[in-house]
């Protein structure tokens, strides 16, 4: 009846011992949730009597340089609900196993004496294995002993590996930096047994082909607070301030400070409530619009006006320069692949000169063999693997020419596929003819390749667009409106505001990217459009630059140290590594509908 | 499907199963025959493999020998959100009952599988989930094994939005009969060894198939892509198809190893992004002072505690060892000839252990593994080590790649950056199958992250519940919600040729006609009701409506940057590709 006191005593205030008690808590200790949040929270777990009672968030983040907002406090709803399940009905209390299973598995191991000859005769018998099977996803646990339910499982285990083989034993377990023990723990015990694990991250289709296909690593982003290092952000496929809670506010902050945060998504998201500027584009189209926006680049910053600072990054930093081979074939003609060092008698003689490449060096006017190829890293005599523009040959230094337009010894017409409308367009490419082990073959460079793909005039040469109000040519702003829904002074804005800020502050514009993008099936070319826009303008591998893709805890931290032990390389190797897609295309089936 | 075999053959993808043999019998095959050495027996296996009398199980995934047989989960939800194609998986993998119509279309336009009728059903013998919590993946599996929450255990948690790390650490020990992931995969190594003497009575050797890697000299296998099943080049292990590698096994001492820190730990160093670096010192060091584990007649450190796991990652981590991070900047300027271990002077004396972390979150240190620069507290951003020191990307010309030239990619029109539409309903055969029922629309199923849970986390939490509608609802345009009659929070039916979720609608014109948003993930244990297009069984999930569509171009492998490195590359799934008809339910929700 304390209500009772509350009424008649209120100064006494004896409600409030329910709160003290509520938050009274006699030991206090760090952890997080391994959720794949992405979001790595500390929290202060409170615990009273040996109960959890509640959680708070940690603010003891070390300080980033002076300038930057601070991380603290980091957290969200659904973290801070945690301790419920401490104690929840769903908690899983004791070792479970089916009803059916575990009556089928007592008769079984009564009449044998080996556990494994037990899960042989259940397995042997096809009536017996369907009876639980089907009973699967229909409930009917029963508790059972940790014993027991371990017996099973090793007996298991045994049988297959000696009727089939260990490698008809998968382990799953996703993102290994939410409670990289945990997963080392399971993974260790599987490769000692010789079982295959499966990825998860492109099987959650999380993982960007384009990643790899561009810098050859799997996933390399800027942290959170780099974001306030921005002077232009673009969001896409990621709604920051719902599933990226404890980092968005970087992202407001920026704004604060100057910086323009323009969204592209097809709803009316939380990020795009917070946007300077919600580019509506239609779900999935998303390449048409960075192609426009990569045509207008290249138009207005490369080619009207060739601004320095994006030309010496392609140039040393890009594979812009490199030389292409421009295949004819009867009237057609492609662009085919690079051409290989080895190919001239100059370089003939170079280790691995099928795996070096060339520019057209302007200095002494002949392709050139600069260092940091992949043949560079593979071969017998190291250190010769950077990206100083010499010849790996003489140390010459190089000047690669990224446009062989000027210097060309003709026009090529050049078949490009055009997706869009299942169709194709033929454009003029200058290339150059160069002696080699494989006679006299046309190259151009891959920087001309683009101009040509996106259909940016620089001559007479034919196949391109009128002007940006050629709706009907690949890839101009009025071409990208039937697909995005976005009209083209739109893009026109977007391209000048981007290329502009990225001219002015040296590359200081960041594309934030996630599964809505990242999800579809073309997502690599979503992915290479928006980051040839970064290419071009020189935004990659600065602090507020770069292709920032989020879409999961994919980054593990130390991941040297880490996959020894978690891959019990310390007792053997190779471990047995499946692709996860792949694994359940084919084993669930889903190849044959 | 041929592009996946193919993949297979070529050593582009790894697969397992590998062999239509189990892999100790086809060393025992081999030995039998007189190949002794592991050099002989690679030659055996290759020369069978050509011959065609050892097929990869890829060629015939139907046949009972080449199924997967018992899958272990943990840590994860792997049959409703992370299952693209969930009732595939419930039909294939688990033999129960599912809400696929779909029918097969396969036969005759895939050449290289055997096509076997009918497709089997229930191919997993055994299902064990370890989980703290009643999901769906937990519900279908035939063991669940209770495991600790993230506030009854010790453990390492790091992420790409910031650059701390910091632990996980027991608050209280595990409730109940739980148990941490540590303990319990311990304790059943300890039961596979107590079981295995009649089993395995002595060590045996086991042949493992792996893909050809990327930061390796895999780099360079294939200048161009030859078949050697086509007869346009010899099979090589680790050059035309996949290498071969000899592995000894002991059962009866898994126990010990999984417990101890083996020899080839000092040996071989660690290893990432091709970086390696030695150890054999440190080793020594951390060794006089590790805890010790013992065990025929050798001393080891010891992994017996999580802690002890722990502490050796971090003893060896270049992000949390300025001396390794040191070691790793040497062994990058052997590789490019550049000045580089300046970066990681400063750090060199620092080391974080599990009780510094415990006291307070650390920064990682900036080491060679990584393409950033973090000293002096500078925000992480990747690829600055490549612009300001010129490092090379991992690439085919060390630069950062507009243009990709694998035959794959010039044959599929994607070798420079462009553009193609999104599946339409009819290719993505969504549909194919499926009539529209009444008043019905075809929407764009998209499945994205939401508000009111974590993936499938939360999503059952009674506070969340709370807060939210209690439901995952169905979100949808208000006029396209019009045309149907469906009015907010009625229930709906959206349903395609994979599957079908029954829950309530949420109209909005926050939504873009033709799309729908179905947040990814509910659980099987929250208002599942019953779909009458289904016979009324339960509806779905998320995944009960994707499927899986492997784009091949993405399985270019062998060449530079296109090659296999797990979770780093390969096709990837897709979702958002999806098509639905939505109905009004009828009458009231079946329970």
């Amino acid at each position: 009846m304390s209500w009772i006191r509350d009424l008649v005593d209120p100064k006494a205030r004896t409600w409030e011992a329910f709160y003290r008690n509520r938050w009274q808590h006699d030991r206090v200790v760090r952890s997080t949730h391994g959720v794949n949040c992405t979001g790595s929270c500390s929290w202060m777990i409170h615990v009273k009597d040996g109960i959890v009672t509640w959680e708070m968030q940690a603010t003891d983040y070390p300080r980033l340089e002076a300038g930057l907002p601070p991380y603290e406090p980091r957290g969200c709803p659904r973290g801070i609900t945690f301790s419920w399940y401490v104690y929840s009905p769903l908690r899983i209390k004791h070792p479970l196993i089916r009803g059916v299973l575990l009556d089928t598995w007592r008769e079984a191991r009564a009449r044998n004496a080996d556990p494994v000859d037990a899960w042989a005769e259940i397995m042997d018998n096809a009536e017996s294995r369907h009876r639980y099977q089907v009973a699967r996803g229909k409930g009917g646990f029963r508790r059972t002993g940790w014993d027991e339910a371990l017996e099973i499982i090793a007996a298991s285990l045994l049988y297959t590996a000696r009727k089939y083989g260990p490698d008809r034993v998968a382990g799953f377990s996703p993102i290994p930096a939410m409670s990289m023990v945990s997963y080392a723990a399971g993974s260790r015990f599987l490769q000692l047994f010789g079982a295959a694990i499966l990825s998860f991250y492109d099987l959650y289709a999380d993982f960007p082909p384009a990643s790899p296909e561009t810098w050859g690593e799997k996933t390399d982003v800027a942290e959170s607070a780099d974001w306030f290092n921005s002077k232009y952000i673009v969001s896409t496929g990621s709604n920051l301030n719902m599933t990226r809670t404890p980092d968005a506010h970087f992202a407001i902050e920026a704004k604060h400070h100057g910086t323009k945060l323009v969204v592209l998504s097809p709803d009316f998201s939380e990020v795009s409530r917070h946007a300077d500027w919600w580019i509506p584009v239609h779900s999935g189209m998303d390449a048409a619009f960075w192609m426009a926006v990569d045509h207008v680049i290249l138009k207005e910053f490369h080619v009207v006006r060739q601004t320095p600072y994006f030309m010496n990054y392609l140039k040393q930093y890009s594979d812009s320069p490199f030389l292409v081979v421009v295949e004819e074939a009867g009237e057609e003609c492609r662009a085919g692949r690079f051409l290989r060092a080895g190919q001239l008698s100059r370089y003939a003689a170079v280790e691995n000169g099928e795996w070096k490449f060339l520019v057209f060096d302007a200095k002494s006017g002949e392709p050139r063999m600069p260092r940091g190829a992949i043949g560079s890293r593979w071969q017998s005599s190291k250190g010769r693997w950077n990206l100083e523009l010499k010849d790996e040959l003489d140390d010459a230094e190089i000047d690669p020419v990224l446009s062989l337009f000027e210097t060309r010894d003709a026009e090529l017409a050049v078949t490009f596929p055009d997706f869009g409308s299942n169709a194709a367009v033929r454009r003029g490419v200058p290339v150059k003819y160069i002696g080699t082990a494989a006679g006299r073959l046309a190259v151009t460079t891959v920087y001309d390749l683009l101009m040509a793909q996106y259909g940016v005039p620089r001559g007479p040469a034919g196949g391109y667009p009128r002007d940006y109000d050629d709706a009907d040519a690949p890839y101009t702003p009025a071409w990208q409106e039937k697909f995005t829904g976005i009209g083209r002074n739109t893009v026109i804005q977007f391209a000048r505001e981007f290329a502009g800020t990225a001219e002015k502050t040296g590359g200081k514009c960041t594309v934030l990217v996630g599964s809505g993008v990242n999800h579809w099936y073309h997502a690599n070319l979503h992915y290479r459009a928006s980051i040839a826009a970064l290419m071009l303008c020189g935004c990659i591998g600065v602090n507020g630059g770069g292709l920032n893709h989020y879409t999961g805890q994919e980054k593990l931290v130390p991941g040297a140290s880490w996959s020894a032990l978690a891959m019990a390389l310390d007792w053997s190797a190779p471990p047995r590594l499946q692709n996860g897609p792949s694994f359940h295309y084919v084993h669930s089936d889903q190849w044959r509908y | 499907m041929d592009q996946q075999i193919d993949a297979v053959r070529m050593g582009w993808l790894p697969f397992y199963p590998q062999f239509n043999e189990n892999p100790i019998e086809v060393i025992r095959r081999a030995e039998q025959e007189g190949a002794k050495t592991e050099a002989e027996i690679k030659d055996w296996v290759v020369t069978q493999i050509k011959n065609r009398r050892l097929r990869f199980a890829v060629e015939d995934p139907d046949a009972s020998e080449n199924w997967p047989r018992v899958w272990i989960i943990w840590r994860a939800n792997a049959i409703l959100s992370s299952a693209k194609g969930h009732e595939f998986f419930l039909k294939h993998y688990l033999g129960t009952h599912d809400n696929s119509i779909a029918e097969e279309v396969a036969k005759g336009s895939v050449q290289e599988a055997l096509w076997r009728e009918p497709a089997r059903k229930g191919k997993m013998d055994l299902v064990v989930d370890l989980n703290f919590r009643m999901d769906t993946s937990a519900l279908y599996s035939d063991i669940v094994l209770p495991s600790a929450t993230w506030y009854e255990k010790d453990d390492l948690n790091t992420t790409d939005l910031h650059s701390y790390i910091h632990p996980l650490s027991a608050a209280v020990p595990p409730c109940w009969e739980s148990k941490t992931d540590w303990e319990i995969f311990k304790a059943l190594a300890a039961k596979v060894s107590a079981l295995s003497p009649r089993q395995f009575p002595v060590p045996f050797r086991d042949i493992v198939a792996t893909p050809l890697l990327h930061d390796t000299v895999d780099d360079l296998a294939q200048p161009g892509v030859k078949g050697w099943y086509r007869g346009e080049c010899e099979p090589v292990p680790g050059k035309t198809m996949p290498h071969l590698s000899v592995v000894e096994r002991d059962y009866a001492s898994l126990y010990h190893k999984f417990c101890s820190l083996g020899p080839r730990f000092k040996e071989e160093g660690v290893e990432e992004r091709g970086i390696h670096i030695p150890i054999g010192d440190l080793y020594d060091r951390f060794a006089a002072s590790a805890p010790k584990y013992e065990w025929d007649g050798r001393e080891y450190p010891s992994l017996v505690e999580a802690i002890d796991a722990a502490n050796t990652i971090l003893r060896f981590g270049p992000e949390t060892n300025g001396e390794m991070a040191y070691r790793s900047f040497e062994a990058r300027e052997r590789e490019t000839g550049l000045k580089l271990t300046d970066l990681a002077r400063d750090n060199r004396g620092i080391h974080y252990d599990f009780e510094t972390l415990k006291a307070q979150p650390r920064r990682i240190l900036t080491n060679a593994c990584w393409s950033g620069i973090t000293n002096g507290g500078r925000p992480y951003s990747s690829y600055c080590q490549n612009i300001e020191r010129l490092v090379p990307w991992r690439t085919l010309t060390g630069r950062q790649h507009l243009y990709l030239d694998h035959e794959a990619y010039l044959a599929f029109g994607e070798n420079l950056p462009t553009f193609k539409p999104r599946i339409t309903a009819e290719a993505s055969l969504n549909l194919a199958d499926s009539r529209a029922e009444g008043e019905c629309l075809m929407l764009n199923c998209l499945t994205p992250h939401g508000k009111w849970h974590i993936h499938s986390t939360y999503s059952d939490d009674l506070r969340m519940l709370t807060l939210s509608r209690g439901i995952e609802p169905f979100w949808l345009n208000d006029k396209d919600a019009a045309r149907i009659g469906v009015r907010d929070n009625d229930w709906v039916e959206a349903y395609n040729d994979n599957g079908v979720i029954v829950t309530r609608a949420v109209v909005s014109a926050r939504i873009p006609a033709g799309v729908s948003l179905f947040y990814h993930a509910p659980e099987r244990s929250i208002a599942f009701p019953k779909s009458p297009l289904r016979r009324n069984r339960r509806g779905g999930g998320t995944n009960s409506v994707t499927r899986l569509r492997l784009k091949p171009v993405l399985m270019a492998g062998g060449y530079g940057q296109h090659c296999y490195r797990f979770n780093d590359y390969g096709p990837a799934a897709s979702d958002r590709d999806t098509y639905v008809l939505v109905r009004k339910l009828p009458g009231k929700p079946q329970w």
